[in-house]
């Protein structure tokens, strides 16, 4: 096989070099403009930012954003440099880009800002299913398709702007679905959706925010157990926070236990009540019968009496203590704390 | 015309199934899948493969005397089914944009496949005209002919000067192209 295949040709070597030579003559002369796939954007209505009032302005300077190969600065430095709110928001670790930065695979900005689509082309261009929403303080698991089923597109509830929210679309929607529920709804909660909806589907409320805490059993209570017919905010800013104010009717000591309900009941469990008796021993007295609360505080906790027991007469006790009347010995642990006997005996 | 265009039947077979799945990628996107997507890279490294093969692949075979690798008119059909199809799904790849030096490829695609095209025409016109006006008589009528062949016969190797060097403009642009594409599109972060 002496014969060349027949691709082979002088000519076309000699016009391949012509071309090559063309290109690097063109890309030394004017920059690597050869390789732009499209014009910039030329949206002017932003601030001017890096001297320049939109990215179109920067047509031949390609450095500007894309960085030569041998250089150790990449695109988003370029676009940091001029963007520098959205460097500061990074650094902060605030708002969406903070948050975006934050991620373990965190996207580029070309991810979601792409370029020479055109004078018009979208600056912003995201997913609505891969976008962590989430980081927005919204969680979108509720919202992938309309009722009609359709998609959902940001512009459904960004109509102005992605960085900007109104919450009166929501009852926009809302409203054209269960209108008579909405009514009800914003009479009830008012109109006011974010502080209850997080978007993934449960209405919650971050209650730790407020000064009455959810522990216990608490957290797991319906809204309105402890807001019944509240119709504004203030309406649930004026709910009482004291036990007895809903656990009145809870209350087997029927009062004569006073009203401090939490010194002895916590929000775990209504029944294992506990009471730190330090001030004297439970255990006191015999084996023969265990005292209840009842023995030493017959009518309320507030007061007591040591007479409940055989061994304290108003006789015995009067015998024992000379020259004192029963109206200054009421006060028994002032001179017997614990029920010991008092110093000096 | 050519009486069997067997060949223009696959490339029509082929390149409807191409269409088919290339529409499915453009409802799913919405838009034409751009150049850098992975169908638009996908559909790109495809077809300049089969312009690859279409460049090398028949002018190898015709070297070869072993007739098991296959005729010699097979093999040239192969080369004008991959030199139709493969252009085409480098003109899908495009997304329709021809800025700068992609521009500047598609446009050397596409002259480069419309040379192939005429000089399909002309070649297989000359050939059977040849044989006719050789053992016809003589007589002005056949003196027409015959100068008629003889411009077709040069508009053949005109086209075949065309062919080839511009094939060589194209794969140098297009290895320029490909190489700043990954550099700018893909590997710059």
């Amino acid at each position: 096989m002496s014969r060349r295949p027949g691709f082979v040709s002088a000519t076309g070597v000699v016009v391949a070099v012509i071309l090559l030579l063309a290109v690097l003559g063109w890309t030394l002369a004017k920059g690597p403009v050869l390789f732009s796939s499209g014009p910039l954007n030329a949206d002017a209505k932003g601030p001017a930012l890096g001297g320049v009032t939109s990215h179109a302005e920067l047509a031949g300077d390609c450095g500007a954003c894309h960085p030569a190969p041998w250089s150790s600065r990449t695109m988003a430095d370029a676009c940091l440099a001029c963007h520098k709110g959205v460097g500061a928001q990074i650094k902060a670790q605030k708002g969406v880009h903070g948050g975006l930065a934050g991620m373990r695979s965190s996207p580029t900005c070309r991810g979601c800002h792409p370029e020479h689509d055109g004078a018009d082309g979208a600056l912003t261009v995201i997913d609505p299913t891969t976008f962590p929403h989430d980081l927005t303080g919204y969680s979108l698991r509720g919202h992938s398709r309309t009722a009609k089923g359709a998609r959902f597109t940001c512009a459904d509830c960004h109509p102005k702007d992605l960085m900007s929210f109104d919450q009166a679309i929501c009852a926009d929607c809302h409203a054209g679905i269960d209108a008579g529920f909405m009514k009800q709804h914003e009479a009830t909660y008012g109109k006011d959706c974010l502080p209850c909806h997080d978007g993934s589907g449960r209405a919650t409320v971050d209650h730790s925010k407020f000064q009455f805490k959810l522990t216990g059993k608490h957290a797991k209570v319906a809204c309105d157990k402890c807001h019944p017919s509240a119709r504004t905010l203030q309406d649930f800013q004026k709910t009482p926070q004291d036990c007895y104010s809903c656990h009145a009717k809870d209350d087997e000591h029927q009062g004569s236990f006073g009203r401090q309900c939490g010194e002895c009941h916590t929000t775990e469990n209504w029944t294992d009540a506990t009471f730190d008796h330090a001030v004297f021993p439970v255990d006191h007295g015999g084996d023969e019968e265990k005292a209840t609360c009842e023995t030493c505080h017959p009518t309320d906790v507030r007061t007591y009496t040591c007479y409940g027991c055989h061994a304290h007469t108003e006789g015995n006790v009067r015998d024992q203590h000379e020259g004192q009347s029963l109206a200054e010995l009421a006060d028994c642990i002032r001179c017997h704390p614990g029920g010991r006997q008092a110093e000096g005996d | 015309m050519p009486r069997r265009a067997r060949e223009l039947w696959y490339a029509l077979a082929a390149g409807v199934v191409v269409t088919a799945l290339y529409v499915v990628a453009y409802l799913q996107a919405g838009a034409f899948p751009t150049a850098s997507s992975l169908v638009g890279h996908g559909i790109g490294i495809l077809g300049s493969i089969l312009m690859l093969m279409t460049a090398t692949l028949y002018s190898v075979r015709k070297l070869l005397t072993d007739a098991r690798w296959g005729s010699v008119a097979a093999w040239l059909r192969f080369h004008m089914v991959t030199g139709l199809v493969g252009p085409y799904m480098v003109l899908l790849h495009t997304a329709m944009k021809f800025e700068g030096l992609a521009g500047l490829t598609m446009l050397l695609t596409v002259i480069v496949v419309a040379s192939g095209l005429v000089g399909r025409y002309i070649y297989t016109a000359v050939p059977r005209t040849i044989a006719g006006v050789e053992a016809a008589a003589g007589g002005p009528a056949a003196d027409r002919r015959r100068d008629k062949l003889a411009a077709r016969r040069r508009a053949a190797a005109t086209w075949h000067i065309v062919h080839v060097p511009l094939t060589w403009a194209l794969f140098a642009a297009a290895f320029v192209h490909i190489v700043a594409a990954l550099y700018y599109a893909t590997l710059q972060r």
